[in-house]
This record gives structure tokens, sequence and C-alpha cells, in this order.
């Protein structure tokens, strides 16, 4: 199915493609992700929709491991304590690594690092652990190195985690959202969220000291309450396909106001709030 | 039952939210999840039913399916009945620890229970009647079971599963001839009928029990648990509660710590009460399920995977 | 009754043989129990810590034994072993806790039900999970991180499968004590039968054939915890409800003659 130059741009972009079928012969256009290239033709390598951004072709896949770039945010779960390092589980093809020297070490930030850390990282992070990181580069075999040098990144409490499809998560500027029902959302890139009471900037930075405890905040029954609802509008969105921002999960919070919230999860009440949803992003624009 | 660690902070927010009776999905603690059923949908097998219980149609997922076949006694076992044989396997598409030997461990503690739950009078099946002629062939019903997928809690899944395929169990009719011979002895034949539309169902199946699953998280209990909250468990116990409200069977699990006897008085008072509920949510969606498939007939191609 | 597997690894018998079947099967209730115990009494218990075979002579010390803790148990016909090894390096390293691991065993001559493959069979298999569950909540496991605790366990003589298993606890205590293992409390076990809508404890064979339901507790009387339950059969609830009750007073009794017995082998 190869395709000729003049109606490229037209087609390419709405295309859809599924593994060895040709793009183009064209050898103006380079690769991206998604495609190889043999005998001077580009072959898609995955079942998707052909993308071209100027002269670069790629074919993104519906469904694809999350694989990061410098700069993004995550949520990732640590799996293991190595040697001045730790192994987190970033929902992707390998584990990301946290380096110690990476960390925020408490009692503010110019302490300089002792032996004594090296012995005591189970205090800072332990397995099972989840932790709000940033990427930072990558090692030699494509490893993410993430790091947490910044007060609002380290150690989530307070809340509950959901899982959700990566790509419905889109790169923006601000990952960390305070909703107006008083909940804070973390939106990992990776499809790792965070849903937790929300603590102010202030009580965070009075509290540098005690930046890696695991004791959770009193969190009261409405406190409670939203976070379970808003925990549920997350994953019904994630069910029903619509992307993640924090506009949507507001808009699917006041939707379901209505409802009780052992309610959205039921498949007819979750179809409706995300008809809701999709309809009044429509009308947003 | 699979290997999620949680953080000591997810754990204390899920510890805290059970004991103050509000779960992180915003049930409440003797809430269950949703409940898909369907039944028949294996031509080659007896009877069958796959189920669903979990949120927003993603769930743990069983597929129990029943064969039966003719066995010939043998000197040395009970010459009037006949026999079950349960077996139940986890799939590696339920979870990757699954993959190879991995759920050896979890398929035997699972056959096990069901065995004990089946096998013998607590279950209400009328052995006797699975017996085609005594001292010489008997009913042997195969339960298989496959675990598809899994979010937290098994066993209940499990036994719904195996009570809706026992329940849509037909057995070809078996015409028995006896005939004298010389010596005045009764020789007995039997033939199997082969026709769909003659069969018989399972005496008994309406006695079968059905379980519920207690998991002790902190101070209090929760029944139904997602994975989250399993993770979080520190004892479970499951209790097998016949329709006429008799326990038949009680089986505690976990290594982390045991039950306080109030607390277990308690839970085996409850566990009557949620059973009286919980059997009518059975027959509602069992019903719901026959007149569905009944106006659905032609549709086998899809009965499997479809508006499931 | 089923045909033997074929084992290679050891002389096998003739492929297809059959137990024995008896022609007349008396009633081990009739005018009360067989051994005259009344219905709410279990047998005489026997119980030794350290090596088997050093049980006569205490000269050859427990050190010699290649075990970290081992004890026989007896109750009536029951004969029990146990031999714990650890704590040790841990197969799977998890950090937080220790792990604790049993395997169950009954020797090839020990059951009267049926002659027992060299296999371990999928019933043993359940019962070595059982005796974890059973046992793993008395453990100190998170003062062992990363360290695993193995208890085998082997049935020398069997009277009564749910007696037995809960013989198997209260022998497996015993061992993890001799062991020195940090324990928050010891577990005692014991089991009932329903006869006729009376529960009668610590049931033989006999009398478990002849039985509608039963019922095995496990508990620990200082910490006021039922660390295993396991009921089979039809039982009403109220009857349910005071079996536990009654068991757990058994178990108290089972406790003290376990305690004497650690005592007794502490101060030899």
């Amino acid at each position: 199915m190869d395709i000729d130059t003049e109606t490229q741009q037209q087609n390419l972009t709405t295309q859809i493609v599924t593994p060895g079928s040709a793009i183009t012969s064209d050898p103006a256009f380079m690769r991206g992700h998604g495609t190889f290239g043999e005998h001077g033709t580009i072959y898609s390598s995955v079942a998707g929709v052909v993308e071209r951004i100027n002269k670069l072709v790629s074919v993104r896949s519906l469904k694809q491991r999350y694989s990061g770039e410098i700069g993004d945010i995550v949520v990732g779960r640590i799996t293991e304590v190595a040697s001045k390092r730790w192994r987190v589980d970033v929902n992707s093809r390998q584990d990301a690594m946290l380096l110690l020297s990476s960390i925020n070490l408490p009692g503010g930030i110019q302490r300089r690092k002792s032996e004594s850390d090296e012995l005591q990282m189970r205090s800072f992070f332990a397995e099972g652990d989840l932790v709000f990181a940033e990427v930072q580069s990558y090692f030699a075999d494509g490893a993410l190195s993430l790091h947490t040098r910044s007060i609002q990144y380290g150690k989530l409490r307070n809340g509950t985690f959901v899982s959700v499809f990566p790509q419905l998560v889109p790169r923006s500027r601000s990952h960390f959202h305070t909703l107006p029902c008083g909940v804070d959302v973390v939106l990992g890139v990776n499809g790792y969220i965070w849903v937790s009471k929300h603590v102010p900037a202030a009580k965070v930075e009075a509290n540098a000291e005690h930046i890696y405890s695991n004791k959770n905040e009193e969190i009261s029954e409405t406190e409670r309450e939203s976070i379970a609802r808003v925990a549920n509008c997350i994953q019904l969105l994630n069910r029903l396909y619509v992307k993640i921002t924090d506009t949507t999960i507001i808009f699917a919070y006041e939707a379901s106001l209505g409802h009780a919230v052992k309610d959205l999860l039921t498949m007819d009440i979750a179809t409706d709030l995300a008809h809701a949803v999709n309809s009044r992003l429509a009308q947003q624009g | 039952m699979t290997s999620l660690i949680l953080s000591p902070a997810e754990q204390d927010f899920i510890t805290r939210g059970v004991e103050g009776g509000f779960r992180a999905d915003g049930r409440g603690s003797l809430d269950r999840r949703q409940v898909t059923l369907r039944t028949n949908m294996i031509s080659q097998a007896n009877g069958s039913a796959r189920c669903r219980m979990g949120h927003l149609n993603v769930g743990t997922d069983v597929l129990v399916g029943i064969k039966a076949e003719v066995n010939t006694w043998t000197p040395g076992e009970p010459d009037n009945i006949g026999s079950i044989v349960c077996n139940v396997e986890c799939s590696p598409s339920a979870a990757q620890e699954f993959e190879g030997r991995g759920a050896d461990e979890l398929n035997i503690e699972l056959t096990q229970l069901l065995d004990r739950i089946l096998n013998g009078p607590q279950s209400g099946i009328c052995l006797e009647k699975l017996c085609i002629i005594p001292k010489q062939a008997y009913w042997v019903l195969h339960i298989d079971a496959l675990v598809l997928d899994v979010k937290g809690g098994i066993v209940d899944t499990l036994i719904w599963a195996t009570r809706a395929a026992l329940l849509s169990t037909k057995l070809p009719r078996v015409v028995v001839e006896s005939i004298e011979d010389e010596d005045g002895n009764l020789q007995s034949e039997f033939d199997v009928v082969d026709d769909a539309e003659d069969q018989i169902a399972v005496e008994g199946v309406n006695n079968l029990p059905l379980t519920v699953t207690f998991n002790q998280i902190g101070k209090r209990y929760v029944i139904d648990a997602s994975e989250q909250e399993e993770a979080a468990t520190q004892a479970r116990i499951t209790v097998a509660v016949s329709p006429s409200m008799d326990i038949c069977a009680v089986q505690k699990s976990g290594i982390l710590r045991g039950f306080s006897p109030s607390l277990l008085t308690e839970i085996l008072h409850t566990a009557c009460k949620i059973a009286r509920e919980e059997f009518s949510r059975f027959k509602d969606t069992f019903a719901a399920v026959l007149s569905n498939q009944s106006s659905n007939e032609a549709n086998t191609g899809s009965t499997f995977l479809g508006a499931f | 009754m089923a045909t033997n597997a074929m084992d290679r690894r050891r002389i096998n018998g003739p492929q297809r043989t059959v137990e024995p079947i008896y022609s007349k099967d008396t009633d081990p209730f009739a005018s009360g129990r067989k051994d005259s115990r009344s219905l709410d009494q279990v047998r005489p218990i026997y119980m030794k810590t350290g090596p088997l075979s050093t049980q006569a002579n205490d000269l050859s010390a427990s050190s010699a034994a290649a075990a970290s803790g081992s004890a026989f148990y007896e109750q009536g016909n029951i004969r029990v072993s146990c031999a714990v090894y650890g704590p040790r390096q841990g197969r799977k390293s998890n950090t937080r806790m220790g792990s604790f691991d049993c395997d169950f065993r009954y020797a090839p001559f020990s059951c009267s039900w049926k002659k027992r493959s060299h296999v371990r069979g999928a019933d043993e298999k359940e019962i070595s999970l059982m005796l974890e569950h059973a046992i793993a909540p008395a453990i100190r496991l998170d003062a062992y991180p990363k360290a695993c605790i193995d208890a085998f366990v082997t049935v020398i003589e069997s009277d009564g499968k749910s007696a037995t298993i809960a013989a198997a606890i209260n022998c497996i205590s015993a061992a993890l004590v001799d062991a020195g293992i940090e324990m928050y409390d010891s577990v005692a076990a014991c089991s009932m039968g329903l006869w006729e809508s009376q529960w009668v404890a610590d049931c033989s064979q006999a009398e478990e054939n002849v039985s509608s339901s039963t019922m095995i507790i496990a508990y620990m009387p200082s910490a006021d915890e039922v660390t295993y339950m396991l009921q089979h059969g039809k039982t009403s609830p109220d009857q349910t409800d005071q079996a536990v009750q009654t068991c757990i007073n058994m178990c108290t009794r089972v406790y003290a003659v376990l305690c004497r017995g650690l005592q007794a082998s502490i101060s030899e």
C-alpha cells in the first residue's frame, strides 16, 4: 500500500496502518517511533495511526508501554534498595533508578551527604513506597534516572493510588493539581496517579525535617469521601478512555455529585458521566 | 493473593478508612461489587458459567466448565453414589507470577477448598442420584475452574461461578435395563440417551452453598476486598453457608495474625446475614441470565466475549 | 485402589494393588468411646523436644543434630515429629519480615485409610499451607528480616485426619520453642467431630469416619487469638458457635500441657 508524494499531505495524518505496511519511500522523511526502514522505504512496525510532524514520520499505537522523556513528571513505586540507589517501577520496560545523590536529605537542602546516609537508605525510601519524581537523564542502557530535588517532589502520603493507561495522561506544564474540592492530584505521565488530601504548601515547607515520614495526617470523613470520589472519577475516565487532565477530572467530579461515591463504578453511571464529560469538552472548544 | 506491595502510608490510609467504615472506593464494609454472570457458553461441556466480580466490568473473573463422565465401579469404592472431582487453575493471564509453577500453591489451596465444600453431604448435591447402576457404573462430575483475572478475592467469585455452572448442568438421561439371567441374578445394562432435548438437571444443586470471605484490616473487616485492600489484609476467613443457613465450611488463611474469639463469633453471625442477601442476589442474577439467553439463542458466536 | 504411578527412582511393587475391605464396620460410639474417654476429653499427650536419635542418651548433645530445634509429639496413637531449621538466609529476600515455610508429610505406613505414595500429594501440600497459616502469626517474623524459618513435619502414625493436623500444629510449636525462635506465644490446637448433634473432642479415625462435621482450631491463649480455624461439614451457626467456644477451652488445656512439657525439657 504505497502512497505517492502528492497525497501524503492529506492522507498521512489520518491513516491507520498495521505492522509491515509501507508508509513512504521519499528519502526526505526521517523515521520516528514505531517505524523501521528497509531498502529506502519506511515501514510501520506497530498497528496505529501515522503521525507526521514536518519531516518526521512516526506511528503511534493505541497501547504502548510508557517510554520516558527527560523532564517527565512520574510517580513510581520503589521495588528494590540497592547500593546508593533505589530501583523504581515506573510502568516502563525497565525500572528507573533513583540515586542517593538525587534526593533531598531531611533537615535542609544543604546538608552534606554522609556515610551513615548510605547505610540508612531504608529510612528514606523502603520497598513499596511511592515517590513523586522527575526524569533527569538516561543511563547508558536506556534506564531512566530520576531526581526529587525540589520541595514538591518526594514521598507520597495521605491518599490512594490509581493506575491508568499512560497514553491518557498528556504531557503538560504542571502535573500537580489542587482541585476545588480540596483534593490534591498528582498525574504521573507514566500512568500512575496519586490522589490525596490537600496539604497547604506552607505546611509542607514547615515540615522539612519529616519529608520521609510514613505518618499520614488526620483525614476527616468528608475529605476521605472527596478523595474516594476523585479516585473513582479517574478510574471511570480511564475505563472509558477519556483523557485525564485536571479539567476532565473536575468535569467528571461535578457531574458525579448527584450519585453516591460507590455507584460511580457501575458501568451505566460511568458511561453517562463519560458522555457528560465529553460533551462539556466539546462545548468548551 | 497477588504480590502487590503497599507503602506504609497507603496501608495506613486503607486501614483507617476501613476502621471508619468508608473504604477507598466509597463502599461500606459490607458492600459488594457488581457481578456479571453468564452460563452455558461452552457447548462441549455439560454445564458452564463465567462470573466476574468487580468495578466497571473489570474484576476477578472465573470460568467453570463441568463435564460428566461415566465411570466403572471398582471394589473398594462406595457402591451406590456418584462422585465429584474438582480442579482449579489460575491462568497466567491473571497475573504474571502465575506463569510456570508460580500458581501451584494457590491452585492447590483453591482446589482443596472447593473440594471441601462440594464433596460431602454439606454440598446438598444428591450423590445417590448420580449412581447409574449400583456396584457397576456411576456419573463423575469433573468440575474445572479457570481463573482468568484477579482483582482481589478469588474464592467468592469461584463459588458463584461453580454454583451457576452446576445449576445449569444438564446430564443425558440414562435408561437402565435389568434382565434376570439363568442363575436368577439380575444383570443390568444402561444406555445413555443421545438427545439434546431430553436431559436432566443434577439433583440437589439448589442446596449448594455460597461463600463470604472476610478480610481483617486493622480492627475491622471488609467483604469482597479489592486488590489494594487484599494487600493490606492481615488475616482472612472464608465461610460457606447453605441456603438453609447452615455453615458448610470455615477456613482461615493469612500469616500475619489471627482473630480474637469475639471477632470470630461476630464474623460467623454476620456471614449468615450476608449469605441471605447473597442468595437473593444470586437468584436474581441467575434468573436474568436465563431470560437473556432464551432471547439471544442465535448469537452463539459472541456469547463468550460479547456483552459480558 | 488406584494404580500406583511408576516411580523410576525406587523399586516398585506390583502395579495394581488395593486395600483389603473389612467385612464389618463396628460403631465406634457403641457403649461409650473405645478408649473410655468422655466426650470432651483429649487423648493423653506425651511430648519431648530434642532430636529423636538422642532421646535416650543425653551425652550426644543436641549440638550434634543438624536441626535448630526438634520435637516429638504423641497424642494417643498419633505420633508426629518435627524438625525446625532456621532462622537462616532467606531464599526470597523479603526485607521487612522473615518467612516461615512448612513441609508436611505422611510416612507411607502412617495412615489407616491408604498407603501413601512417596510423592507429596495435594492434600499434604494443602496441609503444609494450613500449618503455615496457623503458626506464622505466632512467630515474631519482623525480628528476622531476610531470614527464613523452615519446619519439616513427618507423621509417623496417624489416627484421625483432623486430630493429626492439630497434633502437627502442637508439635511445630514445641520444635520452634526448642529452636529458640522468638514467638508471641505457643500455639495450641485441638480438633472436634460432630456426631449425632454432639461435639466430640479429639476424634480417632474410626470416630471421624462417622462424624458429619469436623473442626480444627489453633489458639494462642496469652494473646487470646485464634490463629487458625477449619470447619468442614454441615452445622448450624449455633452449633459452630458452641464448638468454637468448647474448642478454645480445650486448646487452653492442651496449651497447659505443652508448657509443662517444655518447662520439663528445659530443666533437664
